[in-house]
């Protein structure tokens, strides 16, 4: 007979009875509605074991990737340990190795897992600075180029309970706890020719950063655009190192885009927003893949203008920042 | 004699159909401003479940389902339910799904008018 492991019980499945099932009826809680493989709501992620393909279809690439699968439709061949969607993971201590300004609001912060901590760049991370405070960050840096170095974009923003302490306190060698990972924004070697466009404002620059660096290592073939958008030019940050990249990687297209016209002359600056960029120049997307961050509000418009230009809703991959109210 | 449900190609066949059904729905004036704050990737999975029922596949869609998703949306009328039923027909036309077949689903979607409209 069969068993799975859920939250240090181990509970044998009956013959015919789905993981939903068994858990139901042993009294232990789990989301679900229509119970057809459907609706994705009672969706578990997989620790370890093999999941039944049939558990997993119609989920998402980048979270098959991640063993999740879907509880109604699993029936499994083997024992399995498996946990809730969202999982709350103690952390890894880590410590901050770097902090490198990069325009006079956005910071380059690099810091060091004390162990083994893996994730796929473009995922984000909880960042906690003592046992009350954490805010998400993406992941800029890619583990197979930086191993445990972990690479996040911050913004400054005043008052904000800890992007003012990294900006003012925080310094080289001060200790923080990282926890997660989490998200479903990250880049599947699955079609190395098909063509990638990646899209963001402000520090959503950070995941897609990760992205392409990911891709490019991966030995992506088709072509990658980055569409980085902002009010002026302060806000283009890594423009050198994009640039830098460009020359150095053939299908590597970077296309910076400004609200305000450009100062002196355009460096190849497009005055235009990232919506109309989209409109006007991406054309047809059926079979791109497209990747969007950053505030909720444009992913949202970003993904239903790049939907209605033909992108398939599996090919788009979006992480929306969501903002603390209370900083 | 095989289902309806067979006959359409299945899961393969709501899967191909999801799409170019959101982006019919979206692209109609009609209806779309009652999808504008909708989470995305949430309504194509609830699309999935309609279309999986309408085609006569493997579904525990109940009408009281229905009633529940729809009753918080003012003015919902006759004349959005017919705008989804003919964006479904278009839908199965460009897939190349038989005249015969699509009469039926858009029988089986008809049938669900007074619970979406909550009559």
């Amino acid at each position: 007979m069969t068993t799975i492991h859920f939250d240090d019980r181990a509970i044998s499945i009956e013959k015919g009875h789905s993981v939903l099932q068994t858990l139901l009826g042993v009294g232990i809680s789990i989301p679900n509605s229509c119970q057809s493989g459907v609706c994705q709501s009672c969706m578990m992620q997989a620790v370890k074991g093999k999941v039944p393909d049939k558990a997993q279809q119609g989920l998402k690439d980048t979270l098959q990737a991640q063993n999740y699968f879907l509880s109604c439709q699993c029936h499994p061949e083997h024992d399995l340990v498996i946990r809730k969607a969202v999982n709350e993971n103690p952390g890894v201590d880590a410590h901050i190795k770097e902090i490198e300004l990069c325009k006079k609001d956005i910071a380059r912060i690099f810091i060091e897992a004390d162990g083994d901590f893996s994730y796929h760049p473009g995922q984000y991370i909880s960042l906690w600075r003592d046992d009350k405070i954490a805010r998400s960050y993406s992941l800029a840096s890619v583990p197979a180029l930086h191993g445990n170095m972990l690479e996040l974009h911050i913004r400054h923003i005043p008052g904000g309970e800890l992007s003012d302490w990294l900006f003012n306190q925080a310094a080289v060698g001060t200790e923080v706890t990282v926890q997660g990972p989490l998200g479903n924004c990250f880049y599947m070697p699955d079609n190395l020719q098909q063509d990638l466009i990646l899209a963001g404002t402000g520090t959503g620059l950070a995941p897609l950063y990760g992205i392409v660096r990911d891709a490019v290592n991966q030995g992506h073939k088709g072509n990658i655009h980055l569409l980085h958008g902002s009010v002026d030019e302060s806000g283009l940050y890594l423009y050198e190192e994009l640039v830098q990249l460009q020359s150095e990687v053939a299908n590597f297209q970077y296309h910076p885009l400004t609200l305000k016209a450009p100062k002196v002359n355009n460096n190849g600056i497009t005055q235009i927003s990232i919506e109309n960029y989209i409109k006007n120049e991406a054309g047809d997307m059926k079979d791109k893949k497209i990747y969007l961050c950053g505030p909720e509000e444009l992913v949202k418009k970003l993904r239903k203008i790049c939907f209605l230009q033909g992108a398939s809703l599996k090919h788009i991959y979006a992480d929306a920042f969501i903002h603390n109210k209370s900083k | 004699m095989s289902t309806l449900y067979e006959r359409i190609g299945g899961e393969g066949a709501v899967d191909a159909a999801v799409d170019i059904f959101y982006r019919k729905v979206l692209g109609d004036d009609r209806i779309s401003s009652y999808f504008d704050d909708v989470d995305m990737e949430t309504q194509a999975a609830k699309q999935k479940a309609f279309l999986t029922m309408v085609f006569g596949g493997p579904n525990n869609y109940t009408g009281k389902d229905l009633r529940e998703a729809h009753k918080h949306m003012t003015g919902l009328s006759d004349i959005h339910v017919d705008a989804v039923i003919e964006n479904l027909g278009g839908t199965l036309q460009e897939l190349g799904v038989a005249d015969d077949d699509i009469a039926e689903i858009a029988a089986i979607a008809n049938s669900v008018r007074d619970d979406v409209l909550n009559r």
